[in-house]
């Protein structure tokens, strides 16, 4: 080892030299130290990160003394630091296989030399426009080390699609050296007679598709294959199979590799028996700012789920009921003196489609009682591999997707029309109308009307959201939202705008209700019940109408007057008209 | 008619936002029409009413602005300092990503 001795002299010289490069350097620095070294380092990052995990590889090496990673190292970063463009090399013939501890050290001349330019084009790039073969013998198992089995590559896994398995090889391009140039990569691929048995039957659910990622997310090494790719075409590309123009679509979102789904190649395959089927990808690696890449692509023989049955899989197998979801919302419903959460208003309508949520769904780490429906959802998902939750935006696993039986309970709990229900802090539910509600609220607005709890009253009012006109209300305001509170659904409905449905939601608990809290006085159980006579009416002055007073004893004698005109008059249109204060009943003074 | 008025204001404690540190009641919209509400102190921060409706509704609390009456919201605000009535209404906006400067 007298010479690897020697090789350390310039150690501190070349550490230095890491922190000179610039980031678009660094990153094809670690690149090549990845590939070449079997390192595994992040290219993400700040320039003084990538600084810092690359210096630590050298002290390791140091350490180790591992003279020939560390002259490799010198020889890249020589090169890269000489040339002004060292990633036009990499798609040269001596670029290595992973397998780098076993290469001769005489393989890395190479780097070393000021560029990389001199390669004769048809020995530059082995794989590039090769038709492939699927038969077994691959001819480039002969002439390139780095050609990898075909199954290794992986893709992000996908629900709609699970790969069986490819049938081509997986075909490479090879950088472009700017903006403007156009690559070619062509697959040839012929299928077995089961695949095509498979494929031509009717309602068949297999298909091929192309697969492709790009050299950011795959390499050769053993580094590059550690994590799935997603799927990533070139920024404008074209397919032809059997010279077909391909119609999928290949962009998902700009700049975000891994929302486009693999593309289908549909009818676009030669299912005869002989034919064997050329696919055609002409692009451009146009994307701003330029990052060069490689691009891999294989037809894959893949087995489609479809988003109805994937829902279904889901309703079946992660239903969590209604108990199990309202124990977390209480749990998670910490208090805190300053800041104490109120109702909250929660949409019946799926954020994407804006259709009533059939399959209410969300993921079991979202915070949010929002949900989704699932079927727009994956369908969505099945053009957009965005896997984006539409509530809180955040990356959602299918395999973390739940129905969540509290929302269905709600769902089921109202009628089509209602469109979003109002959500207590305890998980209890209403409809703004207070028309529908959960047992627990029911029970709640029960209890609220018993006049020795007017804390609890004055908090309900407070947080429905029709009540932002509530101010602070002299004795003469009269009330118009807070009787939604005494649960006297059958003067609610008479206040209620025109155009809103009269329903008695809750005649059971109007009478006693009734009883209680009219303790100044003895008629108003008869009175609603029966529709006899009322007593006269106690106030006579109503003024400011549409106003809102959450005090509970204000509202007896305004409902005794309301009552006495109520069951008089069935058509209630003009209730408010201060002639029926006053037992005069008339009717036709439309509001 | 005196009585009634007596009564009322008995019960009307939460009618008095005036006193200094008095829980208001604060709405929370975003752009599409959803609401949270928020019972608050008047001298609690802005900030930590961001924190607490982020927390809400699983997004980023870096993600999102509060605007009350159009105008952007600081962190050391308060509904004392904003002056803001029981029942207003705080605006929540999304952070704009992208663009560039014309």
């Amino acid at each position: 080892m007298v010479e690897s001795q020697s090789d350390w002299t310039d150690f501190q010289q070349q550490r230095q030299r890491v922190s000179g490069l610039t980031v678009d350097r660094l990153k094809q620095l670690i690149h090549r130290l990845n590939d070449e070294c079997n390192l595994t380092l992040l290219r993400t990052g700040k320039k003084q990160e990538l600084v810092t995990r690359v210096q630590d590889a050298m002290d390791g090496w140091y350490q180790r003394q591992d003279s020939r990673a560390y002259r490799h190292a010198r020889d890249v970063l020589t090169d890269l630091s000489s040339s002004g463009n060292s990633v036009s090399r990499r798609g040269s013939l001596q670029y290595l296989p992973p397998a780098v501890p076993a290469t001769p050290q005489v393989a890395y001349s190479h780097y070393s030399g000021p560029n990389g330019y001199g390669h004769a084009p048809t020995t530059s790039y082995p794989y590039n426009g090769r038709s492939l073969q699927q038969s077994s013998s691959s001819p480039y198992s002969v002439q390139t080390p780095s050609m990898q089995p075909r199954s290794d590559i992986r893709f992000s896994a996908s629900p709609f699609y699970k790969v069986i398995e490819p049938v081509s090889e997986l075909a490479t391009s090879q950088e472009a050296k700017d903006l403007t140039e156009r690559k070619n990569l062509s697959i040839t691929f012929n299928l077995t007679s089961q695949q095509r048995e498979k494929l031509s039957a009717p309602n068949c659910s297999y298909q091929l598709r192309l697969y492709c990622t790009s050299s950011t997310h795959y390499s050769t090494s053993a580094f590059g294959r550690a994590n799935p790719c997603p799927i990533e075409f070139p920024s404008t590309c074209e397919v032809r199979v059997n010279s077909t123009l391909l119609t999928a679509n290949l962009r998902g979102l700009k700049k975000k590799p891994g929302t486009a789904p693999p593309a289908d190649l549909g009818k676009t395959v030669r299912l005869a028996h002989s034919g064997s089927n050329k696919l055609d990808m002409i692009f451009m690696n146009n994307q701003t700012p330029f990052v060069p890449k490689r691009f891999y692509a294989v037809v894959n023989f893949v087995e489609v789920t479809t988003v109805h049955q994937i829902v279904d899989r889901i309703r079946k197998g992660k239903y969590r009921s209604a108990e199990e979801i309202l124990a977390r919302i209480k749990q998670t419903n910490h208090e805190d003196e300053d800041i104490v959460a109120g109702p909250s208003s929660l949409s019946l309508k799926c954020p994407m489609s804006y259709i009533r949520i059939q399959i209410p769904c969300r993921s079991k780490l979202c915070v949010h009682a929002q949900c989704f429906d699932a079927e727009s959802w994956f369908s969505v998902m099945e053009q957009t591999t965005t896997w984006l939750c539409p509530v809180c935006e955040k990356m959602l696993l299918v395999d973390d997707l739940i129905v969540d039986g509290y929302f269905d309970s709600i769902l089921r709990a109202t009628p089509d029309s209602v469109d979003d229900v109002i959500m207590e802090a305890d998980g209890e539910w209403h409809t703004s109308d207070n028309k529908y509600g959960s047992e627990g609220w029911k029970a709640l607005r029960r209890v609220s009307l018993n006049p020795s709890t007017p804390a609890r009253i004055e908090m309900q009012h407070d947080t429905m959201p029709g009540s932002g006109q509530h101010l602070p209300s002299p004795a003469e305001i009269f009330v118009i939202e807070s009787d939604d509170d005494d649960d006297d659904s059958q003067i609610r409905h008479e206040i209620s705008p025109p155009g809103r449905q009269r329903s008695i939601s809750y005649p059971a608990s109007g009478s006693p209700t009734r009883i209680r809290s009219s303790n100044q006085t003895v008629i108003d159980l008869t009175l609603s019940d029966d529709e006899i006579s009322p007593p006269p009416a106690v106030r006579t002055k109503r003024p400011a109408v549409r106003d809102v007073s959450p005090s509970p004893p204000l509202v007896h004698p305004v409902k005794r007057a309301r009552l006495d005109s109520d069951a008089r008059r069935p058509d209630n249109a003009d209730w408010l008209s201060p002639s029926n204060f006053n037992n005069h009943p008339s009717a036709g003074s439309a509001w | 008619m005196a009585d009634a008025e007596d009564q009322e204001q008995q019960h009307d404690q939460e009618d008095k936002p005036q006193d200094s540190n008095q829980p208001i009641n604060v709405k929370v919209v975003t752009s599409t029409g959803d609401e949270v509400f928020f019972k608050i102190k008047r001298n609690t921060k802005m900030s930590k009413l961001k924190g607490a409706y982020a927390q809400r509704v699983g997004k980023d609390v870096q993600t999102i602005r509060f605007l009350y009456d159009g105008e952007r919201l600081g962190e050391d605000e308060t509904p004392a300092s904003l002056e803001m009535q029981d029942g207003d209404t705080i605006d929540v906006m999304v952070e704009q990503v992208g663009g560039s400067w014309l």
